[in-house]
């Protein structure tokens, strides 16, 4: 059957070619979708999972869809895991980024990073209860801080895109909110490299979240900044958010 | 007293109280599949020494139904405590922090039990007031 044998050989014509990897996975490091309904969260790039504490439960995700982690702070809910070269710094440029969804902002609350205690600071997401305002810490001794600061007060039940990174060509931390125009503050790195543990939802001094947070993840490069201004747009997709592997994604 | 000494004397006391709140936090791994988590005992941290009683009272976490057992809440301690409970699967455990205040700068020390030994420091100062 001459023409069966034509269709055997016809090989994968007409079949689309898979689009090109998303350049969100260039220099992604640990990426925690928050799609686990309970227990730890489980690292989407390789093993770095984190360790659930005190029953992290979840909740809607943001409107791409999927679901978040939910963080009571009143029980102390929160996730960590041990430092490693994955979520240490290193001596290049670092980005953390995490998508956060408040349910009070009347308390202090730490959101991400590897932050004490004394003396052994490195990089930290923050909302402080006193400035109402998000901040991202960095120390390149372990003790002394900079930080920037973004400007507006974020409002409760709202899903916010939080940037934080250090830049080590152009020495400086920054800071971006839901894609507006970055904050940017002089710092000399490299960042420290603290022996403490990360945290997601609080910090060493304890200060939980308290709310939803999703698509939680860290980027690095040898230089220049870890996450490009059209990956952080990317990632910030209008106020959809991406889900991974960025199927699609620029 | 100095700070060593009001340390010391929480060593002291953690060394004869611990016991029993292991025992209680273990005995409710027996009974209902998961270790006891404790909320924090006092509401304001011991300071310098002197001996508070919890004031926790019936308070417990959303999802576990057992609070702070008389025996242990009823107790007189120079720190307050905190039970944490982490993991799943094999990987289950907790931690217990003591906190005491001594001129105003909040100390704090970590006891583990389970896989994640790393968790467990000595006293350490706290950093409340560095941010911001």
């Amino acid at each position: 059957m001459p023409g069966r044998l034509s269709l055997l050989h016809a090989g994968p014509q007409g079949v689309a070619a898979p689009p090109p990897a998303s350049s969100l996975l260039t220099g992604l490091a640990t990426f925690w979708e928050g799609a686990d309904a309970s227990g730890n969260m489980l690292d989407s790039v390789g093993t770095e999972h984190l360790t659930d504490v005190n029953t992290v439960t979840s909740g809607a995700g943001r409107p791409v869809g999927g679901t978040a982690r939910h963080f009571n702070a009143t029980d102390g809910e929160h996730m960590l895991r041990a430092n490693d070269a994955i979520v240490l710094p290193g001596t290049g440029s670092l980005a953390v980024a995490a998508w956060v969804n408040h349910d009070t902002v009347s308390i202090h609350q730490g959101i991400a990073g590897i932050f004490g205690p004394g003396g052994s600071y490195s990089y930290l997401l923050y909302f402080d209860l006193g400035s109402t305002k998000y901040y991202f810490y960095a120390s390149a001794n372990g003790s002394g801080l900079a930080s920037a600061v973004w400007p507006t007060t974020p409002t409760v039940s709202t899903w916010n895109l939080l940037i934080g990174w250090f830049d080590v060509t152009a020495g400086t931390i920054n800071l971006q909110v839901n894609n507006g125009t970055p904050v940017t503050a002089a710092f000399t790195g490299p960042l420290f490299a603290s022996p403490s543990p990360f945290y997601l939802g609080r910090w060493s001094s304890g200060e939980y979240m308290n709310g939803r947070m999703a698509g939680v993840g860290l980027w690095k490069s040898a230089s220049g900044p870890p996450l490009s201004s059209t990956q952080r747009s990317a990632l910030w997709a209008g106020g959809n958010g991406v889900l991974y592997p960025f199927t699609g994604v620029p | 007293m100095t700070k060593d000494e009001i340390l010391a004397e929480c060593d002291a006391k953690a060394a004869e109280w611990l016991p029993l709140l292991e025992s209680y936090v273990e005995g409710h791994l027996a009974t209902h599949g998961r270790y006891w988590q404790g909320l924090k005992s006092h509401t304001v941290t011991p300071a310098d020494g002197e001996e508070e009683r919890p004031d926790v009272g019936a308070k417990h976490p959303h999802d576990q139904a057992a609070e702070w057992p008389p025996a242990l809440r009823n107790a007189l301690l120079p720190f307050a405590a905190t039970v944490d409970v982490y993991g799943e699967g094999t990987g289950v455990g907790y931690t217990v922090t003591l906190a005491v205040v001594i001129e105003g700068e909040e100390w704090t020390r970590v006891e583990n039990e389970g896989p994640l030994g790393w968790l467990a420091r000595p006293w350490a100062a706290l950093d409340h007031g560095v941010l911001a």
